[in-house]
């Protein structure tokens, strides 16, 4: 604090320039923000656009007001944690106790007009070419008809029966009516203009207009209100019938025929279900509409977890090979970091610095990038390491099938994976190393242990204070290492049985939670988060039981 | 500076600011703008022609996006909802629709197609883009396997399947993802398809959500899988039956023991590989050409004569939902469709792009091309099914039949069974 308010007490106050560029930089901001706020608005985002605001005028208060020098270093830091990680945290948070998920991905209004976009049918009758129109006494909208098959012209209004027009009253367009019929000579002409109508240019209607020309129904059938002549894009017309109609105040849905395909009868009422699609009565287990929207769903995602007998199976087998694969990678990496740390601090050895560096190059690498190169490495047919260093015949299909079936792509994960992993572990040993005083070294020597007592009962439990915390933390990392599963093997190979849900032999519980989310039989954002949840509690539990358990090594000293 | 004078300046400065955004953000309206989302094959595909829509309406101004092919659909889940999505989706797989339609994404484009324009197309063509009694959109080009037989190693066309011999017969697939596409062609010589047909009312003859490939059949053709095997088949992901059935069969010795290469003499294929096959692609020398090289048969009989169907594939054109009451671009949307459908442009993308027209007049002026006529007189189609779950059922399915062949299950038979009751499970929950 000392600092900062030394900082502002230089000279009068800030220099010109310097408020200058903070009035550059602030008008930016604001710019930015205020476009951002008019597209939300725009959108009809009220919420959106009001937090913006309400954002856009802290902010400004943060930096145009004097004093308060903390709040102007820490607000960019705050903002960005609030809308990266805090909002993105409380999101899945949400979505885990809801259906979000391929077939309930909008609101409400967008699966009703879903349904209703597809509420219709088509019927048997003739088609119709169309121009739009006006009757030029008392302005009443109608289509100009011209029947496909038979060359006939109508007038068509709404609710009324097509009025046949006499040859002579109309005149035919030159062009075809089928706009990509190419035989101009011999098309179809359709009618352009009919005495007593002036034809309308679509390009030139407003939107208004449009949609009164689009709720025209021509009826076929003046006993039937449901069946008519329609058009949707102004160039044709066919006759459709209603099949479902929705009620906004009752918020049902009512179907006015039976279903092709059986799934409703005449006067069948769909209301809405709490799964969060239209179903006949609002009953749960009855037939439903097509068109879902997102609801709360409660506990029902981590019910599914744990009681669906199609995930049991491969939900175990991914839990097992997840803590294999966390604990032997850590194992692993520790033990040959650790090993190769102790050789190369013996004093005896020289060109250390070399070795060294040698040794961190794996860890200077992309991950994503070495995982590439030991895709290639790894090819059964061609691959480095069956021809080169196994020997095996190039192109032979008889070579060690390294990411082709289970168990091999697991030992693949774990070598690549240890591979990508000592370095880190060799780093942060041969620090701790270095920092164990020589003279316990000494010490254990004179009073007579051998080398093995001195590495097992002095530097070890010394070396573990310092790195414990460090290999819970890898544990939790590998836990959840996607990267590396995910590049090597995509989860694969897909050898586990046959069941419903996409797993692989090297599926750790993250891959196979994105597999849930993202890939396959439709995306089910809301179980994947449901897992995640699941994920966090499980990696939090054993780092916090580790954490505490590490304490003990801390009483030896 | 007074701290007051300060205050206004940087006012002004900020305001001066935020007008020039304000100017950018209030676009004029005169013209509705089209969007379409196509993959980059699709995309340099159609946008010439899309160009040429867009000329002759000057009420449209059309964008194409570029989308990757594979997450296009998710992309769109994500967009529609919020009103951000695209017009028309080019160059979609016509299996996505029940998927994207039980997503509320996709806007059913009937009433905007005269009663004759199913005569425009292909057997099957329209109907790919029919889902739950509804069209969705319009067919843009064809794609169906067929068997290439090179000519050099085996003289005649290959009339029952029991006359390929183990080793002889190319065909792709995966021992991760697998392959049902390839494999459906000897599925159906056991009459086991992969839906039941609806056989009655106005949908008659579309696919029905009920699994077909149970029963005695499905068995029969479990234990031939496990039968032929890998000897049969081959192993998995096997990279080099391109050269294998480009070069004359020869013995040679690996690591002191014979290996016979080049024995393929059938491969199971599309027309997508036909470039690979004629420039030789991949270090493979003989580039063979079609009629002298090879030739492209129709597919062999079953072990009891029954005649081998294989998918249609249609890639398309599929009308998008562009979110709650938007309805604007619709006509323009139809509009451009149709153009895409109509035989002019269906022959361009032949004539320069090599895609097999879904038109029917665009094909039959196309035919004079030997392969387009090798995979059109080998069709005996169905359209792959369309339904909500076939991304799972690909899955499920394929794996059931990459363990059988690889041996895996002892009793084919029994994992036939439990694969086509965990693909009715997973079906019947998207439902």
């Amino acid at each position: 604090m000392a600092l900062f308010r030394n900082l502002s007490r230089q000279g009068e106050g800030p220099s010109l320039s310097g408020t200058l560029w903070k009035l550059g930089a602030l008008g930016v901001t604001d710019a930015i923000a205020v476009t951002m706020i008019m597209v939300l608005l725009a959108q009809e985002l009220i919420l959106a656009a009001a937090i913006s605001i309400a954002v856009l005028l802290l902010v400004n208060w943060i930096y145009l007001r004097k004093g308060g020098l903390p709040a102007k270093y820490l607000a960019p830091g705050v903002l960005f944690l609030i809308v990266f990680q805090i909002y993105v945290l409380v999101f899945s948070g949400y979505t885990a106790f809801t259906n979000y998920g391929s077939a309930h991905n909008g609101d409400k209004a967008l699966a009703i007009q879903t349904i209703e976009n597809a509420a219709f049918r088509t019927v048997e009758g003739p088609d119709y070419t169309i121009k739009l129109a006006k009757a030029n006494d008392d302005g009443a909208r109608a289509f100009i008809m011209t029947d496909n098959m038979t060359n006939e012209v109508f007038i068509g209004e709404d609710g009324k029966l097509p009025v046949p027009v006499a040859e002579g009253s109309y005149v035919l367009s030159k062009e075809c009516a089928d706009k990509y019929d190419e035989d101009i000579e011999n098309c179809a002409k359709a009618a352009e203009t009919v005495d007593g109508y002036s034809t309308q240019n679509i390009d030139s209607l407003s939107q208004l207009e449009k949609n009164k020309f689009a709720s025209i129904r021509v009826a076929t059938d003046l006993n039937n209100s449901n069946v008519g002549i329609k058009t949707s894009d102004f160039t044709i017309a066919v006759p459709s019938e209603a099949t479902l109609v929705y009620d906004a105040k009752l918020d049902t849905f009512t179907a006015l025929v039976d279903d092709d395909y059986g799934a409703y009868m005449q006067g069948d009422v769909f209301k809405p279900a709490s799964d969060g699609y239209f179903r006949l009565d609002g009953v749960l287990e009855n037939e439903k509409l097509d068109g879902g929207w997102r609801v709360e769903v409660g506990l029902a995602n981590f019910e599914t977890i744990f009681t669906d007998e199609q995930l049991r199976e491969p939900l175990f087998k991914v839990i097992t090979w997840t803590f294999i694969f966390a604990i032997l990678t850590v194992l692993t990496t520790f033990i040959l970091g650790l090993f190769i740390a102790l050789t190369f601090n013996s004093d005896k050895l020289k060109g250390k610095k070399i070795y060294r560096a040698v040794m961190i190059l794996p860890y200077a690498f992309p991950g994503f990038l070495s995982a590439y190169v030991w895709v290639g490495l790894l090819n059964r047919e061609n691959g480095f390491i069956n021809t080169v260093i196994l020997g095996q015949a190039p192109g032979s299909e008889g070579n060690f099938p390294w990411l082709l079936e289970e168990n091999p792509a697991r030992l693949a994960v774990l070598l690549v994976n240890l591979w990508l992993g000592f370095p880190y572990m060799f780093l942060i040993t041969t620090g701790a190393l270095q920092a164990i005083p020589a003279e316990l070294n000494e010490a254990a020597e004179i009073d007579g242990a051998t080398g093995w007592q001195n590495f097992r009962l002095i530097k070890l439990p010394l070396l573990l204070i310092s790195i414990a915390p460090l290999l819970i933390a890898s544990f939790a990392y590998n836990f959840n290492n996607f990267t590396i599963i995910y590049l090597l093997t995509k989860g694969g190979p897909s050898d586990s049985g046959i069941t419903d849900y996409d797993v692989g032999g090297t599926d750790i519980l993250i891959t196979f939670v994105y597999k849930i989310a993202f890939s396959g039989t439709g995306q089910n954002y809301g179980l994947a988060s449901a897992f995640s949840i699941l994920i966090f509690i499980v990696v939090a539990t054993i780092s916090l039981i580790s954490f505490k358990r590490t304490k003990k090594f801390e009483e030896i000293v | 500076m007074k701290n007051r004078t300060r205050k206004v300046v940087g006012l002004i400065a900020a305001l001066s600011v935020v007008g020039s955004g304000l100017t950018l953000a209030n676009p004029a309206s005169a013209v509705s703008n089209l969007t379409i989302w196509a993959d980059k094959g699709t995309l340099d595909t159609i946008k010439d022609r899309v160009k040429k829509w867009d000329t002759e309406n000057a009420a449209y101004t059309v964008t194409i996006v570029e989308r990757d092919f594979g997450t296009v659909r998710e992309v769109l889940k994500t967009a529609v909802p919020k009103g951000q999505g695209p017009d028309i989706l080019a160059g979609a797989a016509h299996d996505w629709i029940g998927n994207l339609v039980a997503a509320n994404v996709l806007l059913p484009i009937d009433a905007n197609l005269p009663a004759n324009f199913k005569d425009d197309f292909v057997p099957g063509a329209l109907q790919a883009m029919k889902f739950n009694g509804k069209y969705y959109g319009v067919p843009g080009w064809t794609e169906n396997i067929a068997i290439l037989r090179n000519v050099k190693k085996a003289p005649k066309p290959v009339k029952s399947v029991n006359d390929i011999k183990d080793g002889e017969l190319g065909i792709n697939y995966d021992a991760t993802n697998s392959d049902p596409y390839h494999l459906y062609p000897f599925q159906t010589m056991f009459s086991a398809p992969v839906f039941k047909t609806i056989t009655s009312g106005p949908n008659k003859g579309d696919w029905s959500d009920t699994v077909g490939m149970g029963g005695t059949n499905g068995a029969k053709f479990a234990k031939w899988l496990a039968l032929k095997g890998t000897k049969f088949f081959g192993p998995p992901s096997n990279a080099k039956i391109l050269c294998d059935f480009l070069n004359p069969a020869k013995t040679t010795m690996v690591k002191g023991k014979p290996v016979k290469t080049g024995a393929i003499k059938y491969w199971v294929t599309g027309a997508w590989n036909i470039n690979s096959i004629e420039s030789g692609a991949g270090g493979c020398k003989t580039g063979l050409k079609v009629g002298t090289g090879y030739s492209i048969d129709p597919l062999p009989t079953g072990p009891t004569g029954t005649k081998a169907q294989q998918f249609l594939g249609i890639r398309g054109y599929l009308m998008v939902a562009s979110g709650p009451n938007n309805t604007t671009n619709v006509p323009g949307a139809v509009d451009l469709m149709r153009f895409m459908s109509s035989e002019s442009t269906q022959f361009s993308l032949y004539d320069n792009y090599n895609k097999t027209p879904a038109n029917k007049a665009a094909l039959e002026r196309a035919k004079v091309n030997p392969v387009i006529k090798g995979f059109a007189n080998a069709a005996n189609t169905v359209p792959m099914p369309n339904s909500p779950a076939m991304a799972a059922a690909w899955t499920i399915w394929g794996k059931a039949q990459t363990r059988i062949i690889q041996g895996k299950e002892k009793k084919p038979d029994v994992a036939w069974a439990t694969m086509v009751k965990a693909l009715q499970t997973a079906i019947d929950k998207v439902k």
